[in-house]
């Protein structure tokens, strides 16, 4: 299980992602085994990386254990840490990438991220860990330093 | 660079006005929570990995919304600029006259608190004059006591209820009333009537509206005990009505309910005897140490007078002192109050009578047994010997003199008057024709009268219903000069 | 039978008529002797009221004489008197007269150096309170100046500090709104203008840092 589920998170950095292939493997499988209508696979990408992974991957999987290889796939998936970014913007999946493999060689080889939409900081991010909230923004550093900001704007007046 | 974190969670699920949220990892029951939007919550209860969250202020909840952690409790400021004013349970006020002026911040008082223990606690001693003949001197109340006000709907309960408030004018007695999902033209109608009797100035008024969000309306009756509790400590004495529970335990179902709590009886949670019992438990007298003063608590509950066995009744009659028990036949019949003598009891108010009242009222309720014995018989008979028509006559005269109008009180030595007076030789033949028409001047002669006025005076100096009885007689004479 | 009866009827007024004669002659003789007593009883009756008379003429004339004596000698007594008491009044009213001449004059002369006296006094106690008058208004005048002046600086100090609050907290206000007007500049701009090397490099600034703060584990 867990060896499946690494494969997976190798290369899926948000949770929004994971969700996602986790949705088209389970769709495609089922079908490949159940027969039923073709469903139209949504995009090039997913067919891609459905295609990049590795053979024994679904060598384990079969009729008989699909359901219950999925359910303790979303169970595990529940019990994963989660590092909530809040972006001044909507990155794409190389930024996403990017960003999801430094914070893997910071802080563990299986952190997840869920990045959100804040455009009120005006750069960098706001990080939620465990419940806690810290703003690394520009707009907390600027609000720390207001009076210095003040002080250098007021020269310019006259 | 260091700033405060701030701890946030995100909505997980939600119905209606309960929202789960995760994070938050030290919350506490009784914070308060804001969302990004700014509506606010109370956090209810704790589970393994959620939390439940009430909403205060209604509005859309989407899923995955932050919410952030406010760094005050659930709780009111308390002050002297209540009193007079009308608030919700969150300490806005509702009434109109603008912001609560604040001198300087007053307390922030917490609406859970635990009720004083047994050693806080003092000896009932002072009886509470509520100005009603029938209360004072047959069912009479003390300070500190909780006394259960029970009846079927249209039985004037609620008029009751501002006789007792007006009348506790120029006594020092703060009072408070908690409407708990009453509606809002009826609390507009109370706050007229209060200012027109000039009640205000010593009156709080929590009042929430039908069509405010269940857990605001589930909160009326603690930010009520929790103002009582704030005069209390001051030294003063309280009164608390809270009308009604009826309607405080169906909200409180409808909070369980949609948390998916067990139903237990007639669909009520299983807490919903310690929702109300320690509520309750936070009146009562107190020593000099836990501040002095004391908080009489009315809890009202509106019910079906064919089956009062039914859950919360039984619960609230458990929790309490004793109960009144309104009736509406007695109502329509003219009866005001329109209480059953017989069906209501007060556990704790005889210590606190002094003893001419209590003599008088064994004497009345000995009256009113016998009558209702006899009046059986006098129903076939035609002809009653005269001893059952004098017992028959005096229990109508009773209760012709037990009738009030509302908003007409009555000082207690005139009540304790009245009541003896159809033991006396001048009613002997009178009969209740007579007592309707002459009671006002009756009234008015013995608390005007040169002559009658020091009879009046020199009650409270009595030591039993013989001694009054003969002052009474000797008054016979000049009363029956006033009412030619 | 009718000359009986006749009979009888007849001696019977001949009875009766000789009992009224017989009657009849005793009262005339009675009558006579009454008449003869009474001339009688009323000559002795005439002769001692001529006595009485008599007796009163001798009285009368005897009490005249000596009631004529006694007036002379009381007008004389009065007479006597008379003058003495006139000329001892007399006397009295002299007497009287010369004190009253002499305390008139005593008064005159009083009330003519009262006068005097009256009239220096007066006019020092005008000219006193005159200058006391003076003084009182002059130190009046002193003490309401000051206060008037003093009332004036206090009320231009708590003037100025109202300006002097008033312009710190719209000075603040500025402030803040210049702050927010910034930040709100920035947001447009450095949305726009920041490239994605320097937004992840922004990111990578701050996941560093809460590694080193140790908010994230």
């Amino acid at each position: 299980m867990q060896d499946l589920l690494n494969s997976i998170l190798k290369d899926t950095y948000s949770i929004s992602e994971l969700k996602h292939r986790l949705r088209i493997l389970k769709n495609y499988l089922s079908e490949s085994f159940f027969g039923g209508q073709k469903v139209e696979l949504t995009g090039v990408e997913d067919t891609n990386w459905l295609k990049s992974l590795p053979a024994q991957f679904f060598q384990s999987i079969n009729k008989d254990n699909i359901y219950n290889i999925f359910t303790n796939l979303e169970a595990d998936v529940k019990k994963l840490t989660i590092l909530t970014m809040y972006l001044t913007f909507e990155p794409d999946t190389t930024t996403i990438s990017q960003i999801g493999t430094f914070a893997r060689k910071n802080f563990g080889p299986s952190l997840l991220l869920d990045i959100k939409f804040d455009p009120n900081l005006i750069a960098g991010t706001a990080l939620v860990w465990k419940g806690n909230y810290q703003d690394y923004s520009l707009r907390s550093k600027m609000a720390q330093k207001k009076e210095e900001i003040l002080e250098s704007f007021k020269k310019f007046l006259r | 660079m260091n700033i405060q974190t701030q701890e946030v969670g995100y909505a997980v699920s939600s119905r209606d006005f309960l929202v789960y949220l995760d994070g938050l990892p030290t919350i506490r029951v009784n914070d308060l929570v804001e969302s990004e939007t700014g509506l606010r919550g109370w956090v209810n209860s704790i589970f393994e990995d959620n939390v439940e969250v009430l909403m205060l202020d209604e509005g859309q909840v989407v899923p995955k919304q932050q919410f952030k952690r406010l760094p005050s409790r659930l709780g009111i400021p308390v002050g002297d600029f209540l009193l007079g004013r009308a608030i919700n349970p969150l300490g806005i006020p509702i009434d109109g006259k603008g912001l609560l002026f604040r001198a300087k911040t007053g307390p922030i008082l917490e609406l859970d608190q635990t009720a004083p223990p047994v050693e806080s606690r003092q000896f009932i001693t002072n009886q509470f004059l509520t100005g009603i003949t029938l209360i004072d001197t047959l069912i009479p109340i003390g300070r500190g006591q909780r006394e259960l006000i029970l009846g079927d709907a249209h039985s004037g309960k609620s008029g009751f209820l501002i006789d007792v408030v007006v009348n506790q004018k120029n006594t020092g007695v703060i009072c408070i009333i908690a409407l708990v999902g009453k509606p809002t033209i009826t609390v507009r109608n109370l706050i007229d009537i209060l200012k027109a009797n000039q009640a205000l100035s010593y009156t709080v008024v929590v009042a929430t509206s039908s069509s405010d969000p269940a857990p605001l309306i589930f909160l009326t009756p603690k930010t009520a005990f929790t103002i009582a509790e704030y005069f209390q400590k001051k030294g003063k004495d309280v009164l608390l009505l809270l009308d009604d529970l009826g309607a405080h335990a169906k909200i409180y179902r409808e909070i369980a309910l949609l948390g998916n709590k067990s139903p237990g009886k007639e669909s009520y949670p299983g807490d919903i005897f310690y929702q109300h019992a320690h509520l309750i438990e936070r009146a009562g007298n107190f020593l000099p140490q836990a501040g002095g003063g004391s908080i009489t608590a009315l809890p009202v509950i509106e019910l079906n007078l064919d089956d009062f066995t039914t859950l919360i009744p039984t619960n609230l009659m458990s929790m309490t002192d004793g109960h009144l028990l309104f009736k509406s036949s007695l109502h329509s019949q003219g009866q005001t109050p329109a209480i059953d003598i017989s069906l209501s009891v007060s556990r704790v108010g005889r210590q606190t009578q002094d003893q001419v009242s209590s003599f008088l009222s064994t004497r009345i309720r000995q009256v009113l047994s016998a009558a209702a014995d006899l009046e059986t018989i006098s129903r076939f008979s035609s002809e009653l010997p005269t001893h059952t028509q004098i017992i028959l006559r005096r229990k109508e005269l009773i209760l012709e003199f037990l009738k009030q109008e509302p908003l007409t009180p009555i000082p207690k030595q005139i009540q304790v008057i009245l009541l003896a007076l159809p033991f006396t030789s001048l009613f002997q033949d009178k009969n209740r024709l007579f007592a309707e028409q002459y009671k006002k001047i009756i009234i008015d002669s013995f608390l005007n009268h040169p002559q009658l006025a020091p009879i009046t005076k020199s009650v409270p100096k009595l030591k039993s219903d013989e001694e009054l009885l003969k002052l009474l007689e000797k008054a016979v004479p000049i009363l029956l000069k006033l009412l030619k | 039978m009718i000359n009986l009866s006749i009979n009888t009827a007849i001696l019977i007024s001949a009875a009766v008529a000789i009992l009224t004669s017989l009657l009849y002659l005793r009262e005339y003789f009675l009558r006579k002797k009454i008449y003869q007593s009474q001339r009688k009883i009323s000559q002795i009756k005439l002769q001692k009221i001529a006595q009485l008379l008599a007796a009163a003429e001798e009285a009368e004339t005897q009490v005249l004489a000596e009631g004529s004596f006694a007036t002379k000698k009381l007008l004389a007594e009065f007479k006597i008197q008379l003058q003495n008491i006139v000329k001892d009044s007399q006397q009295s009213i002299n007497s009287s007269q010369n004190q009253l001449i002499k305390f008139m004059e005593r008064l005159q002369d009083t009330s003519a150096r009262f006068e005097e006296a009256s009239k220096i006094s007066g006019e020092k106690r005008i000219n006193e309170l005159f200058e006391r008058l003076e003084s009182k208004i002059s130190d009046f005048l002193i003490q309401t100046e000051q206060k008037t002046t003093s009332s004036i600086d206090l009320e231009l100090k708590a003037a100025r500090q109202l300006i002097e609050t008033y312009r710190n907290a719209q000075l603040k206000l500025i402030d803040e709104n210049i702050v927010a007007m910034m930040e709100q500049t920035l947001n447009l701009v450095l949305a726009k203008k920041l490239s994605l090397k320097d937004q992840l490099d922004l990111i990578y600034e701050a996941l560093e840092k809460a590694k080193t703060e140790k908010f994230i584990v």
